[in-house]
């Protein structure tokens, strides 16, 4: 996934065909993680936690919903048979930079969190195997997407 | 991001190994819109330190900033200051 324009408003990227099968396929495993996964607070237990869980789980159900629409939006990929062009706003390019992250984090989650990330303590079987793969593609299209979004990289 | 003495809340970014320092700088410059070098010296800190305290605020702005900070998943959180 190569960045080929930046403007100030959107970003225009080149896929290869497998790109763009791997990108619409880890899109199809969020979400990952529980809306109850992240705390408020370390020493203030008696801050109201439901309030930061409700809002994890509609800001969850948003970014289903958007990616429903990103992935039968035929506008924003166009090309032929073996490269494809995604032109996006930067907003969008920040919701699915995010997204990805929620699947990468996700996907260490479900291999119980190893340390570091890529392997240590982790039993390698069918399933910590995929999620390991998926956490080498978000970081992938994490990298790509960055690229555009901060051109200082 | 110190907002006064009176402020009673540190929001604080946890360390983890899976959150690429790129991806955290990025988040840090969009929550609180600070310049790329600042957000460079907090990332490398959350990295090497285990934590980074980015703002004292009072509660409600601190509540805000954990939640913005979650949604780029980022491991923070709110603490009383003691």
């Amino acid at each position: 996934m190569n960045l080929l324009q930046a403007s100030n408003e959107s970003l225009v990227f080149q896929l290869s065909k497998s790109e763009k099968n791997y990108l619409f396929g880890i899109l199809q495993l969020y979400p990952l993680i529980s809306p109850a996964y992240l705390s408020m607070s370390k020493n203030a237990p008696w801050l109201d936690r439901t309030l930061l869980e409700g809002l994890m789980r509609r800001e969850r159900q948003n970014n289903r919903e958007k990616i429903d629409s990103f992935l039968i939006d035929n506008d924003q990929m166009e090309g032929d048979s073996d490269h494809f062009q995604l032109q996006i706003s930067r907003t969008q390019a920040d919701w699915l930079l995010r997204v990805l992250n929620d699947l990468r984090l996700g996907s260490w989650i479900m291999m119980g969190k190893p340390f570091p990330a890529s392997s240590g303590g982790t039993e390698f079987n069918e399933q910590t195997s995929s999620y390991l793969a998926a956490m080498q593609i978000c970081g992938f299209f994490q990298m790509a997407l960055l690229k555009g979004l901060a051109p200082a990289l | 991001m110190v907002e006064g003495f009176a402020s009673s809340f540190e929001v604080i970014c946890w360390g983890d190994p899976i959150n690429l320092r790129e991806y955290v700088t990025y988040a840090l410059q969009s929550v609180f819109g600070w310049p790329r070098s600042r957000a460079v010296q907090h990332s490398a800190q959350i990295q090497d330190q285990g934590r980074s305290i980015l703002a004292f605020c009072p509660l409600e702005r601190a509540e805000h900033y954990v939640h913005e900070l979650q949604k780029y998943g980022l491991h923070a959180t709110l603490e009383a200051r003691v």
